[in-house]
């Protein structure tokens, strides 16, 4: 199926987000969206697939104008949106989630459940995918539920498929997986619109990329006939170098802070030893599940360990709750912004300030919102965090601005040991050089850093040495000067 | 997985094994337990908390509660106590369409008030429980509905004479459970309200209409607790506004709880229902017959409730370490 919109535009509470947008999409082809967070394609796409109305302009499928007024209504003209975090219902079967909301019959019928099954088999066959229709959906993967999703747009013969970033959430291996699927579906004439930040994917799965700057969609070219510096240059207005992978010094001095040996926790990781050396960023690559997240939550407390020893400044010590850890002057940073990383519905000045509770308040314990948005403003200046004022609340904010806040927040506790997890995933390419000044500018100062990320070029050019983990283990210790993409990767799978 | 993780996760078979061991201990501190005077007196307490669970456990599911249920009950109790006063030979037919659709006009109202202005459903109902309780002294005066007013052929719905001996209220929520079941488990409308319990955005954007399932299950738990009103006043012979029904949203909403359903929506059985409210019912029959003095009763009730959820959520929680769903 074609689409086809005219003059699309969006305007919330009187702000304009979105301005006179002509788009195609042709059966077959693969259409990547880029932009920098706020840009308007997350908005364009909500308007494609029924979340928003448009304020003005038309949508046509196949040369017929539509009216797409809710989710269900693009989803029965054949247009499905995949969302970036897999909307999933955890408590039912993978059959249901393929086919609720339109399974047969009224609300009295009587679910045909072989009839489900059978068919959720044959349509996860299709995409190559072997899992059990009748198993219950908790506890299956998030690129399994991605799929599972894609598997719900399938039973429901979208012939338009949207999918919003749905690779930042998978590790490399998934995306590969993702990628043979998508290109399976548009072999069968599946028109797809691809949201992502990372150029090397679209620029590997995609046949045409379209620009979107502040609200406007700049332009849309073939990908064989566009570089990256182009894109990039579109997508920002002006010239940035691209992040590139940049050697850093070898740190030189031995002023060792932490001395991890042998740190083992049953099922999670196993004989996890290094060292960590004052104003040093060690990064910890591997796949998602390899067990960093779990490694750095015991380091910081936030889980036990069953062996092992942590030394800390020359003394052995245990951190019992991440409470002790901070005391102590650790700091983390969780991968999961939304559900530990803010609190939402609270002002900025308040989450910023949120984890030195001692430092703002006066004898008997009130806090002194002075000292909260004088030291709050520090950091938005310093950082050049975007927002209204200190009051806004922090849901409010985009991804990177939130991300800002929380290493903000952490820098306030003054910490030793920063443990960053995945700091810029789902942040636009602009933060992302921001965040990157930031890291490298705290260890100059003399934060040990540890860095999980799943990009390798992030972690290629921020670490000076490269742990990578597999399956529990490290497989590998390297320094970055011997470290490439390809030597990580094959430690990371094999 | 051992086989001890495997049969913790089979909630039912938890909740049963409590029951057998519970009777077990039961019957050997007092051997009078086992009698078949108590049994009786353990099924015919259960019916009416049962219907209610039924309605109670939906409402759940699909990440509510209802708190206003003993109002609704006494509301119904009063009613169908009131016509009989005036038509003493009103069918119990007709009794019970009556109360059903008392029940449903004001389970939907409390669907209406939390689904058209979003609030949440712990406050609306904790108003219109008030609400109700005041519409029960209004409509009757103050005044008890005596057992010289209630029916004979209403009491008897309620008395081993009813069928073969077994009371009509038993057949009557038998009916409702298995119904319940059958909706829950297998027909289209049960499976959406697991899903708009277990992730009430998705299933808006899945198509589902989460207004209409939410309403439904706040009117079938109205509905139920309407019925529940006829029964209690065929089981008790009376109705009085300032006793019947207080208090009972704890016992039905503990049973359901106990049962496995659980209180952030989307997952719970029938069956597992019907056993939390069975071990309740076993455990209220048995305080008395183990020569519990009658001014602790209450209070070892509650406690062991109160025990029986702290233990519950600990399972939940191990379980979920077992597998690897919780990292803290």
């Amino acid at each position: 199926m074609q689409l086809k919109t005219n003059n699309i535009g969006k305007t919330f509470s009187g702000v304009n987000v979105l301005r006179n947008v002509d788009f195609d999409l042709k059966p077959g082809e693969v259409h990547a969206l880029v932009g920098e967070n706020g840009a308007g394609k997350s908005t364009f796409v909500k308007i494609l697939s029924g979340v928003y109305t448009p304020t003005e302009g038309k949508i046509f499928l196949d040369e017929k104008q539509v009216n797409i007024t809710s989710p269900i209504v693009a989803q029965k003209n054949g247009v499905s949106l995949i969302h970036q975090e897999p909307q999933s219902f955890s408590h039912l079967s993978v059959a249901e989630n393929i086919f609720m909301g339109h399974m047969e019959g009224n609300n009295f019928s009587r679910v045909k459940w072989q009839d489900i099954n059978n068919k959720s088999n044959e349509i996860l066959e299709s995409i190559g995918l072997k899992i059990d229709p009748k198993i219950i959906m908790e506890g299956l993967s998030i690129a399994d539920q991605q799929m599972i999703e894609i598997a719900g747009a399938l039973s429901k013969n979208s012939k338009v498929l949207i999918m919003d970033e749905p690779t930042s959430p998978l590790t490399p291996n998934e995306v590969g997986k993702l990628f043979d699927i998508v290109n399976k579906l548009k072999s069968n004439g599946m028109a797809i619109i691809f949201i992502s930040h990372r150029l090397e994917e679209i620029r590997q799965i995609s046949d045409r990329v379209t620009i979107f700057r502040d609200g406007d969609l700049i332009t849309t070219k073939n990908i064989n006939e566009v570089s990256n510096e182009e894109i990039i240059k579109f997508m920002i207005g002006r010239n940035i170098e691209e992040i590139e992978v940049k050697e850093n010094q070898f740190i030189k001095n031995d002023e060792y802070i932490l001395n991890v040996k042998n740190l083992s926790l049953s099922k999670k990781f196993n004989d996890i030893s290094f060292n960590l050396k004052k104003g040093e960023i060690l990064g910890f690559a591997g796949l998602v599940g390899a067990g960093r997240t779990e490694v750095a939550k015991s380091i910081f407390g936030a889980e036990k360990f069953d062996k092992g020893e942590i030394i800390y400044n020359g003394e052995t010590i245990v951190n019992n709750s991440p409470n002790e850890a901070i005391n102590n002057g650790f700091a983390y940073v969780p991968e999961d912004r939304k559900q530990m990383g803010i609190f939402g519905p609270v002002a900025v000045e308040d989450n910023v300030t949120s984890a030195i509770p001692k430092e703002i308040s006066n004898s008997i314990g009130l806090i002194n919102s002075k000292t909260v948005s004088t030291m709050t403003n520090d950091y938005i200046n310093k950082f050049n965090i975007i927002l209204t004022s200190g009051r806004q609340l922090i849901e409010e904010l985009s991804g990177g601005n939130q991300q800002k806040c929380i290493i903000s927040k952490w820098l306030l506790s003054k910490p030793k040991v920063l443990i960053l997890d995945e700091p810029t995933r789902g942040v636009d390419v602009g933060v992302k050089s921001e965040m990157y000044e930031i890291i490298n500018k705290l260890a100059e100062e003399g934060t040990a850093i540890i860095l999980i990320s799943s990009e390798l070029p992030e972690i290629l050019s921020l670490s000076h040495r490269i742990i990578v983990m597999r399956e529990g283990k490290i497989t590998k210790i390297l320094n970055n000067k011997e470290a490439t993409q390809e030597k990580i990767m094959s430690y990371a799978i094999n | 997985m051992t086989l001890f993780d495997k049969f913790l996760r089979i909630r039912e078979l938890g909740i049963f094994s409590i029951i057998v061991v519970f009777v077990i201990v039961a019957a050997i501190i007092d051997p009078r337990f086992m009698t078949l005077d108590s049994w009786r007196a353990v099924f015919l307490a259960i019916p009416l908390i049962l219907v209610m669970a039924m309605g109670q456990m939906m409402v759940i599911i699909c990440r509510h509660v209802d708190i206003s249920i003993g109002s609704i009950l006494a509301f119904s109790a009063i009613v169908i106590g009131l016509l009989y006063i005036q038509f003493p030979g009103l069918s119990l037919w007709l009794s019970l369409i009556i109360t059903a659709f008392v029940g449903l006009v004001m389970g939907l109202i409390n669907g209406f008030i939390v689904t058209r202005f979003n609030v949440h459903s712990i406050i609306v109902t904790l108003g219109t429980l008030s609400l109700y309780r005041g519409l029960v002294f209004i409509v009757s005066g103050g005044r008890q509905i005596d057992r010289n007013d209630i029916p004979e052929h209403v009491v008897s719905f309620s008395q081993t004479s009813f069928l073969f001996s077994i009371p009509g209220i038993l057949i009557f929520s038998a009916i409702i459970v298995v119904i319940t079941h059958l909706v829950m488990r297998h027909s289209v409308l049960g499976r959406e309200i697991y899903a708009t319990g277990s992730n009430p955005v998705a299933a808006h954007l899945k198509g589902i209409n989460v207004t209409k399932v939410t309403l439904f299950c706040f009117g079938i738990c109205g509905m139920l607790a309407g019925v529940a009103g006829l029964f209690y006043a065929s089981r008790f012979g009376y109705v009085n506004p300032g006793v019947t029904g207080v208090g009972i949203e704890f016992i039905v909403i503990a049973g359901v709880i106990i049962g496995g359903t659980s209180i952030t929506g989307g997952s719970g059985s029938v069956l597992g229902t019907f056993l939390g409210i069975l071990l309740l019912g076993i455990i209220n029959v048995a305080l008395p017959v183990l020569n519990i003095p009658g001014e602790f009763q209450k209070a070892i009730y509650g406690l062991i409730i109160v025990v029986a959820l702290a233990l519950d959520q600990l399972i939940i929680y191990r379980m979920k370490k077992l597998s690897g769903g919780i990292n803290a």
